[in-house]
């Protein structure tokens, strides 16, 4: 892994267990990520990209299975690559890699904390756990964090239960634990889709300006692309368990390649399409079910270039259109 | 928190308070009373008696005044702490009471640590280890012992003490210790019997208690904030142990009064089927003497004990969970 890397993640696969069948969940899934670095990986519901997210973190239940694939990520207790795959996940280094150096925030702040204890006990808990300082200390840290995710009078919301939090506040005490420990990894997944508008819009200038204060690197999980503009240096598009389009937010925006990709940016609604009357466009057909034996590239039921005997056979190769700018699909060789 | 235990503590000594009009007036509901039972048991006997005498013994004893008057003049009793004399046994009841109750409250409690801590540690490897053998095998066990009724365990397992462990059947003490006092070999000679009673009883709470925690728990684990912890690092035990399984105790410690209702209201019967010498013969025969005091003073204690039950339970479920102790102070 070149020395810039944080995160390599190396053909990953990963089946899901029923009644002894395998279902193929994640497929060949590639991707890197450097020091400092924000991506997003987009995508509709049920596409993956959750999955591949708690696979790093190895929190994937019990009925999801790595079968192949690496994810290599750079450790900097043990100052060396860790093949996270390969870890017990009941086992020690795993622990000390959660929470201290991969933090994760997730989509619904409403129920992501206990609601019989302070959220100051919450935060606490995990400094503590990876840092040896004492309680009062470890509260001081605490109510510092809070007032840095701008909680408003942080000395007496330490002391408070979830239910005494709005939505937005719960998420940024989420974010103030997620960063307690200053991990060179954060996990976003769907941080801002179950707040409204003008929320969301904070979280996101949050988590930049963290970003840029801490110097982590941050994984989007999003399927909202208006997300992803404001605040992701790349993007992967993944559709059922592929990625099928990787690049610049630049390159996706305004120069998509992918049938599936132009889609959803054709179903971003526009101020100024509205004064035209114009009608979003929406993709047509449902995504399909994971349990459909779909040959070839899954979107091929979907996409208005379908290209019989081509599309349904093999899954197309990596295209390098630039280079950084990659796609997947038949439309390209 | 000290506003809502005052408040409580009134709620209690209301319920107490009516509880004992009704206490009272069941106690009063089967045709005839004590004289008669007593004239009864006399004539069984082969003695004649006239009316005049079973007036005179009607009249001496009180039972002749209206209902109203007896009952206040047994609160009365009761509030000072005097339970009134027993009509069958010419001794002051709580004398006889005193005699076998600590036995009751041992058992009472012994069954209660029993079901719960059975129950809990079962019910939480049920639920982390969904479908496993071990889960299967406590789930079939479980709906076992809550179909048993409780005098059929109490006949099989007297016969297995006695087989395999060569204890004598039925009552908490072997023979030499029936009338010893109380020492450290007396202590262990009563534990040793005191499992048969305390299985019996907590047999089926403790099955039901288990499914509980299984089913509360198990909802519990798919919540977003047992992920959440689990991001952070926590070990999987000390995780399980402070995020889903404190939560799941809220139901628990709720039907902690029921539970201890159940115990308490199965504890007469299984006492009877085992000859146990604890209060649950007492009260059976008080009532078919309509012994009144004595079976009021029972059924009292009975019910204070349920309404303490209940009690330790609000209180505990409001130190469990913030939501409830914020939610009653506003």
């Amino acid at each position: 892994m070149p020395k810039d890397m944080l995160l390599e993640i190396k053909d990953l696969e990963i089946s899901l267990l029923v009644e002894s069948h395998m279902v193929n969940i994640i497929d060949n899934v590639s991707f890197d990520l450097k020091f400092g670095e924000v991506i997003a990986i987009v995508g509709e519901s049920g596409c993956g990209k959750t999955v591949t997210s708690q696979a790093i973190a190895r929190l994937l239940p019990r009925e999801l299975k790595i079968l192949s694939g690496k994810i290599l990520f750079y450790s900097k207790i043990d100052e060396r690559v860790l093949d996270v795959c390969k870890l017990d996940p009941k086992g020690k280094t795993i622990h000390y890699i959660r929470g201290d150096q991969i933090g994760m925030i997730f989509q619904e702040p409403m129920s992501s904390f206990s609601p019989v204890y302070t959220i100051g006990n919450q935060i606490c808990e995990v400094i503590r756990l990876h840092q040896k300082v004492s309680k009062k200390k470890a509260r001081n840290i605490s109510i510092e964090l809070l007032d840095t995710v701008g909680i408003p009078n942080p000395v007496a919301a330490v002391d408070q239960y979830p239910h005494e939090f709005s939505g937005g506040m719960r998420q940024r005490a989420m974010i103030a634990r997620a960063i307690s420990c200053n991990p060179s990894l954060l996990i976003a997944d769907e941080p801002t889709t179950a707040l409204d508008v003008t929320i969301q819009a904070q979280i996101l200038v949050l988590l930049q300006e963290l970003q840029k204060e801490f110097g982590m690197a941050i994984i989007f999980i999003t399927h909202d692309l208006g997300v992803v503009a404001q605040i992701s240096h790349r993007v992967f598009i993944m559709y059922m368990g592929k990625i099928v389009e990787e690049g610049s937010v630049h390159d996706i925006f305004h120069n998509p390649k992918h049938p599936y990709t132009e889609n959803l940016i054709h179903a971003i609604p526009k101020l100024g399409n509205l004064r035209e009357r114009r009608r979003l466009v929406p993709i047509r057909g449902n995504v399909p079910s994971i349990f459909d034996e779909l040959h070839g590239c899954a979107f091929h039921p979907r996409c208005k270039f379908f290209m019989p005997d081509k599309c349904d056979v093999h899954f197309p190769k990596c295209k390098h259109l630039t280079s950084n700018h990659s796609v997947w699909c038949y439309l390209y060789e | 928190m000290v506003q809502i235990l005052i408040r409580r503590t009134g709620y209690a000594l209301a319920t107490l308070f009516f509880v004992s009009i009704i206490c009272f007036i069941i106690i009063q509901l089967p045709p005839g009373d004590y004289a008669d039972a007593y004239a009864a048991k006399r004539h069984a006997g082969g003695e004649i008696i006239r009316a005049e005498e079973v007036e005179a013994i009607r009249h001496q004893l009180g039972l002749d005044r209206p209902m109203y008057i007896q009952y206040l003049n047994w609160m009365w009793g009761v509030v000072r702490g005097e339970l009134g004399m027993s009509l069958e046994y010419k001794r002051p009841v709580s004398e006889v009471i005193a005699e076998r109750l600590p036995l009751t409250l041992i058992l009472a409690f012994s069954t209660m640590v029993f079901i719960y801590s059975v129950a809990l540690s079962i019910g939480i490897l049920s639920a982390v280890r969904q479908y496993s053998a071990a889960d299967h095998f406590f789930t079939v066990i479980g709906y076992i012992g809550l179909a048993t009724p409780n005098f059929l365990l109490a006949l099989l397992l007297m016969y297995a003490s006695h087989k395999w462990f060569g204890q004598s059947v039925g009552g908490l003490f072997s023979p030499q210790f029936q009338d010893a006092p109380w020492s450290w070999a007396r202590l262990m000679d009563m534990l040793s019997h005191l499992w048969v009673p305390v299985v019996v009883l907590g047999t089926a709470g403790t099955a039901f208690q288990i499914r509980t925690m299984r089913a509360v728990l198990l909802d519990e684990l798919n919540k977003m904030y047992v992920i959440a912890a689990r991001s952070t690092g926590l070990s999987e035990f000390r995780m399980l142990m402070k995020y889903p399984v404190r939560i799941a105790l809220n139901p628990i410690v709720s039907t902690l009064g029921w539970e201890l209702t159940r115990v308490i209201s199965g504890a007469p019967i299984v006492g009877v089927v085992l000859s146990l010498p604890d209060t649950g013969p007492l009260f059976l025969k008080s009532l078919l003497d309509q012994d009144t005091y004595l079976a009021g003073a029972m059924i009292l204690i009975y019910c204070t004990l349920v309404i303490a039950g209940t009690f330790i339970s609000d209180v505990l479920l409001i130190i469990l969970d913030p939501r409830i102790r914020y939610e009653r102070l506003t």
